[in-house]
């Protein structure tokens, strides 16, 4: 018998390239014009992704320079934080800017809006392969209301099928009528009205989507309760069921907090809150964690960070230290048991700081357009 | 055991190169294949085994045998399998091809577990010598596709 790779059965030969990392699954496009196919075939991206893509995990970390000339995209590893690759977005914004919606699978979805409209368009981008598709605007098939105020996106993988989604809500100036709720879905292509109500109000200016467990995450205001300008819930999406819920927050941070961030925990499994109290003069930041996903009784506070000059928090890492921009713009490593801070060299303007998990893979290899 | 007789049952097992193997069926069972032979033609003493010879056939008693052993810890099931699978590829292509065709799943896990760990970080020129797969690509098309995924070559194992 021969030691040739091709003589093991297709499936098998499936099987064992499905455990590679994405990295060397792109080296192995160079061995010969035969092994793309495999590498290429949407069968096999599909396998790849649900077989954790060979389990390599990065972040993918944006910021802007502080005098506003230059944007900073990279991808860095997890654990050590140095840059694997230095990305340039490989399309032009039409709307004004990018914002991050979310990152799962090897696809990065930005958002090409502006300050101004609050609409704008999807990008879904595999920086791994360069490769991006532009998902078509939804007021191609859904006429706008009239006194539409702005939208709020979300995105997602329904793991079961691996199809990517995104969910689109249009809420109303007047924010009375039942706003809007349009998913658009990779494979189909198409954008289409689902009848599932949105039980919660999200600003203009929507925070962070967070993604865990299959649903998007916001912070939202519910309406049946008191509205004081603070958030009050966080709205959930099932991007498999396509059905909303509602979390709710510690019971006992409902008043008098200044500000709130939501992220997912450092397993990704579930949702943590960062919650900054303004006491006279002093900063506090309280970290909770939901222990058990769903279960608002579950919520517990982590740790609290105090005299920091903390202007955002960033994102908990899977080691359990947690990103912070600092007020100088500074980005650091806190370790919450040791109070420890790292400087890990990177500076820019602390509003434009935002980070991603990120896990290469083949998705869009069979499609989306190449970047040049 | 519902069976009242002491005697162990055996199979008889005939190999390409026709070498026959007595063991426990006990053993021998752990193969699908060979499971749903005893199960489809109960009468036949001796199961032949056309896709697999006599040297891989040892291996796979060697591995049937450990696996069927339940007093054996989970640890030292791993310690096994992990020695087990520390041969040449070639080999372990062989046995990956016995254990699709008998159908052991568990065995053909860790072979192929094994021939990706060995992939990785290995350059497409490993990949073509090891695997005998002629590069078809002109020049400029090879420059072309490594250019596109240029940050995959960083820290790629020296050959």
């Amino acid at each position: 018998m021969s030691s040739e790779l091709s003589n093991l059965p297709r499936d098998v030969i499936f099987d064992i390239l499905s455990r590679l990392p994405t990295k060397s699954l792109l080296q192995f496009r160079c061995v010969s014009k035969s092994y793309p196919p495999i590498i290429s075939h949407p069968h096999f991206i599909n396998f790849h992704l649900s077989n954790g893509g060979g389990g390599d995990h990065h972040v993918l970390l944006h910021y802007e320079s502080t005098d506003y000339t230059t944007e900073y995209y990279s991808i860095r590893c997890t654990s050590t934080f140095y840059e694997t690759i230095k990305l340039e977005i490989p399309f032009k914004s039409v709307n004004g800017y990018f914002r991050i919606v979310g990152s799962s699978k090897g696809i990065i979805c930005l958002f090409d809006t502006n300050y101004f409209t609050y609409i704008g368009t999807l990008i879904f981008w595999n920086p791994s392969i360069r490769k991006f598709k532009i998902v078509k605007d939804s007021h191609l098939s859904h006429r706008f209301r009239d006194k539409f105020s702005h939208m709020v996106v979300g995105f997602g993988l329904v793991s079961k099928i691996n199809d990517f989604k995104v969910v689109q809500i249009l809420y109303d100036l007047d924010n009375q009528a039942e706003p809007d709720v349009l998913v658009y879905g990779f494979d189909d292509d198409c954008w289409r009205k689902i009848e599932a109500v949105a039980p919660c109000f999200v600003n203009k200016g929507w925070s962070n989507n967070v993604f865990v467990n299959g649903c998007v995450h916001w912070m939202a205001y519910e309406r049946s309760k008191k509205l004081d300008g603070r958030y009050n819930s966080i709205m959930a999406f099932d991007v498999g069921d396509e059905v909303f819920r509602v979390m709710e927050l510690p019971r006992n941070r409902e008043i008098n907090y200044d500000q709130m961030f939501l992220f997912p925990s450092a397993s990704e499994e579930s949702l943590s809150l960062f919650i900054l109290f303004r006491d006279g003069a002093s900063d506090r930041w309280e970290m909770w964690i939901m222990r058990q996903y769903g279960m608002a009784e579950s919520w517990m506070r982590q740790f609290t960070i105090v005299q920091l000059q903390i202007s955002l928090p960033l994102m908990i890492r899977n080691n359990g230290e947690v990103l912070l921009v600092m007020n100088n713009g500074n980005l650091v490593s806190y370790d919450p048991e040791n109070q420890q801070v790292k400087d890990l060299g990177i500076c820019g303007l602390p509003s434009s700081f935002r980070i991603v998990s990120y896990m290469p893979s083949l998705a869009l290899l069979d499609g989306g357009e190449r970047a040049v | 055991m519902a069976t009242t007789t002491t005697e162990t049952k055996m199979l008889t097992l005939c190999t390409s190169d026709k070498q026959q193997f007595q063991i426990e069926e006990t053993i021998a069972l752990q193969a699908v294949t060979i499971r749903n032979m005893v199960e489809d033609e109960c009468a036949s003493n001796v199961i032949p085994l056309p896709n697999v010879n006599s040297k891989i056939m040892i291996q796979i008693i060697e591995y049937l045998k450990k696996h069927v052993d339940s007093s054996v810890s989970k640890e030292d099931m791993e310690k096994f399998d992990s020695a087990f699978v520390e041969k040449k590829l070639s080999e372990i292509f062989d046995i990956i091809l016995a254990a699709n065709y008998l159908n052991i799943k568990n065995l053909l896990d860790i072979c192929c577990q094994r021939v990706a760990d060995v992939m990785k970080n290995k350059s497409p020129e490993w990949v073509r010598r090891t695997f005998n797969i002629v590069n078809d690509f002109t020049a400029e098309e090879e420059a072309k596709i490594r250019k596109e995924h240029e940050w995959a070559f960083e820290g790629v194992d020296e050959d």
